[in-house]
């Protein structure tokens, strides 16, 4: 169906605490029925079993919110985007939002294809004493940090996260430590935010309560000329 | 006040299980409303989403002002573990309120082996789970569903059962429920009473608590009946005739999880004509109602704007046998194809003319196609009433066949009256013929002649139930239904037939229970004391400790589920009426004895069992 009555449309969109429970593949489904009631002109793969063309860039951990994520979606046929936020938000469940909606060439890489990095914040209790951001900086400035394998499909083994850590910081809220970190993801070289707390958690010997951290994405980024850029 | 539970429920497989929040959910102030009713269901939320019950009384009750209807479902042991931890109630997804505090909560009782999650709902609520330990401070526990025909396993539990449809009568319980609470009901000490009484007064209303069960001396049930006067002798089960779109649930919740049933369902028709002799809902969901073609095609067209599900379901007891069947699924594959939602069937009849129609809605899936024939020989089918030839089961085979199909189940039931070896034996043979049409077929194509197709036999155990004509007839015991499982394994499996089947000591404690009387009560609480909980989930089911549950109350199991009961029996549920009379039913138990059918009701021949009168 691409050509010239089609359009492609980049969507970033928030999932709210509501809604951090859902898995990706929920998140796919919520979106496919969302569009459905909302009545707009999706297109559909061929053959005995279609289903419509959206592509998210990234899943985002079950438990996690995020306040821009990307979903492509191709149309059979031309509408406002502005139009299409709109009609879209009507037609979905409290803690989803699109924020925002941009056309974007037909011939545009997928967004999928595109991420190379996401920028999180990550919030633990601390149990024992500990400094976040001594213990930042103390990941930084190692030269190899190892992190076990997660079992379950998890066939990695151990591995060295340290490249993929590209900036860390940390600051103390009352008993919680606080961090923001830019982390490579995409391209099959990616590290997870849940692995860089265990690993800082690991450089001040346990002190992070690391079953009641909460994750939040703020962006995800694309490669750029001049090193890294907004992917929505 | 709501229940905190983010920082457990991340620990738990599936959190989705329990925190609502999907489209169409409906959220309404409890302060703006008179009655809040949290309707729970005794099984994983992805079992009970799946229910049209469940989405019929949301939306009878939320469509009203003055009332509030939110869910709750079972736990699994992982999450009820960390409740228990945590000493965190039992709470519904749409306010996370705690189940304590509302004023109503209603259980289906939809399936023997979710009774112990009953149990373990009230526990976990915090509400007294005897009826009598309940005060006008607990909620009051009401019921219905198919197991609400034979309450008795389940009445000391419950203050009230809906016997029948839910679609006039719940609207009839509120209002009476409204009246009491409004004259300071929850306030009164023993205020309790009069509600129950009042409640006794709806058609259809049974209150366990007015009514005594006495006992021979050999254990059987003298008689159930009033305790006190001005109580109805018995009761009646409710009809809602005719089906109501403004009753049907047009915008149920959309769950972001998948669940078992994941697709929009409109109901074709309540209740069946066919007659088979072994099936409950073909006896207690009489006489058929069908809705309008016209009611069906708006219903398929709002639910898939409302739900933006890509399927719908066209549900009944038997499907094609929808008056103008093939016009109907004409009409829908138009109206929804264009809109890329498919649409499915869940019943097939056993002839050509249902693979036809399933041709046409499946056209874009060939995965697989049910027939259920039950038994493997003619005998045995007349026997219980299916009346389907091996030549219906070889035509349909062969439609399928030609129509791409190559995997076929076949489902068939085990431990039937009056069954011996050779109606097993039937079973293999007439898979085999099966098989063997698929060769010549393949042959005749010019294809490989080696080609085999996929066939699955599941074989159930049977399960006698009340109301039906098979409610006198004994189980088979466990090792002669697991003989006969195994007697079709060792024959089926070496011609490349996959064998499933039912658990057969699951299905021995489903058998106690269906026809059971107040006295299993006391299995289902001691059962539950020793931990098991979701029965009916395989890898739960622990045999060992139902019978040491059994053996505790000094209740035996085969008393209810593998005796053969006289005729002068009294049943644990003969006070309650399903509108389908005993002489009918001991007719046509002695029909199937005698091996003789009964015309389908549509065929115009009328046996007069009383559910149209």
């Amino acid at each position: 169906m691409r050509g010239l009555r089609g359009m492609r449309v980049r969507l970033s969109f928030e999932k709210g605490p509501e809604v951090r429970f859902i898995s990706h593949l929920d998140t796919h489904r919520t979106f496919a029925r969302a569009l459905r009631r909302a009545g707009l002109p999706v297109a559909f793969t061929r053959g005995f079993n279609p289903h419509p063309k959206i592509a998210f860039a990234q899943p985002l951990a079950v438990g996690a919110t995020s306040s821009s994520d990307i979903l492509d979606v191709e149309l059979e046929s031309r509408i406002d985007p502005a139009e299409l936020l709109r009609r879209l938000n009507s037609s979905l469940p409290g803690g989803f939002e699109v924020t925002g909606a941009k056309e974007i060439p037909q011939d545009a890489p997928s967004a999928m294809s595109e991420v190379a990095a996401s920028e999180y914040e990550a919030r633990a209790p601390i149990t024992g004493g500990g400094d976040p951001q001594g213990a930042a900086l103390r990941l930084l400035g190692s030269p190899v940090v190892i992190v076990p394998a997660r079992g379950g499909d998890d066939r990695r083994g151990p591995r060295d996260i340290r490249p993929l850590v590209l900036r860390l910081s940390g600051k103390r809220e009352k008993d919680a430590a606080a961090f923001e970190m830019l982390l490579r993801s995409g391209g099959g070289r990616s590290v997870r935010p849940d692995e860089v707390l265990l690993a800082v958690d690991r450089m001040g010997d346990g002190w992070l309560d690391l079953d009641a951290a909460v994750y939040h994405r703020r962006r995800l980024y694309r490669a750029s000329d001049s090193g890294l850029e907004p992917l929505d | 006040m709501a229940v905190h539970i983010d920082n457990t429920i991340r620990r738990v497989s599936k959190p989705a299980r329990y925190t609502g929040g999907e489209w169409n959910q409906v959220v309404k102030d409890h302060n703006e409303v008179d009655v809040s009713f949290a309707f729970a269901f005794p099984d994983l939320y992805e079992v009970g989403m799946s229910n049209l019950g469940l989405k019929i009384v949301y939306h009878l009750l939320n469509r009203r002002k003055d009332v509030v209807c939110e869910r709750v479902f079972a736990p699994w042991i992982d999450m009820e573990a960390l409740m228990r931890k945590h000493r965190i109630p039992l709470f519904s997804l749409e306010t996370r309120k705690a189940i304590g505090e509302f004023d109503v909560v209603g259980f289906t009782l939809q399936y023997e082996l979710t009774y112990t999650n009953i149990v373990n709902m009230l526990d976990l609520a915090g509400i007294p789970v005897m009826a009598r330990d309940r005060t006008e401070r607990d909620p009051l526990i009401v019921g219905g569903g198919p197991g609400a025909l034979n309450p008795e396993p389940v009445a000391d539990m419950f203050d009230c059962l809906l016997v029948g449809d839910a679609e006039d009568a719940l609207d009839e319980m509120v209002d009476v429920y409204l009246d009491w609470k409004r004259h300071g009901g929850r306030r009164q000490p023993g205020a309790r009473e009069s509600l129950l009484e009042a409640m006794a007064t709806i058609e259809g209303c049974y209150v366990p608590s007015l009514y005594r069960p006495e006992y021979n001396p050999d254990g059987t049930v003298r008689d159930v009946r009033p305790s006190r006067s001005g109580v109805p002798p018995g009761v009646r089960r409710r009809i809602a005739a005719p089906l109501d779109l403004a009753d049907y649930p047009l915008a149920p919740p959309v769950p972001f999880m998948e669940v078992v049933h994941d697709r929009a369902v409109v109901e074709l028709f309540r209740g069946c004509t066919r007659g088979c002799r072994f099936c409950q809902a073909g006896m207690i969901y009489r006489p058929v109602r069908e809705r309008p073609l016209e009611d069906v095609v708006r219903a398929s067209r709002e639910l898939v704007r409302n739900t933006g599900y890509d399927e719908v379901s066209l549900m009944s007891l038997s499907s094609t046998d929808y008056s103008g069947m093939s016009g109907a699924v004409r009409r829908l594959v138009g109206e929804l194809g264009p809109l890329k939602v498919n649409l499915s069937l869940p019943s097939l009849r056993v002839d050509a003319f249902s693979v036809g129609i399933a041709e046409q809605i499946h056209s874009v899936r060939k995965s697989g196609l049910t027939f259920a024939p039950e038994a493997g020989t003619q005998r045995l089918r007349d026997v219980i009433n299916k009346r389907v030839t091996d030549d219906d089961i070889l035509e349909a085979s062969r439609a399928a066949f030609e129509a791409g199909w190559d995997a076929i189940k076949f489902y068939f039931m085990v431990g039937l009256p009056t069954e011996t070896e050779a109606d097993l034996v039937g079973v293999v043979s007439l898979i085999g013929r099966v098989a063997a049409l698929y060769g010549r077929m393949r042959r005749s194509d010019g294809r490989a002649a080696r080609g085999r197709p996929k066939l699955t036999v599941s074989a159930s155990s049977f399960v006698p139930k009340a109301h039906t004509p098979f409610q006198w007839e004994g189980q088979a015991t466990t090792d002669e239904l697991e003989a006969k499982q195994a007697f079709l394994r060792d024959r089926l499996r070496p011609r490349g037939v996959r064998l499933d089947w039912h658990d057969a000591e699951m299905s021995a404690v489903e058998a106690a229970i269906a026809r059971g009387d107040r006295r299993l009560t006391a299995v289902l609480i001691a059962a539950w004391k020793r931990g098991t909980r979701f029965d009916s989930w395989t890898e739960m089911f622990e045999w060992a400790t139902w019978n040491e549950a059994f053996r505790d109350c000094g209740v035996d199991p085969s008393f209810y589920a593998n005796r053969r009961r006289p005729d002068t029996e009294v049943f644990p549920w003969e006070h309650i009426d399903a509108r389908v009379s005993k002489g009918f039913l001991l007719r046509e138990r002695d029909k199937a004895l005698a091996g003789i059918t009964t015309p389908d009701c549509r065929s115009g021949v009328c046996e007069a069992c009383g559910a149209c009168g």
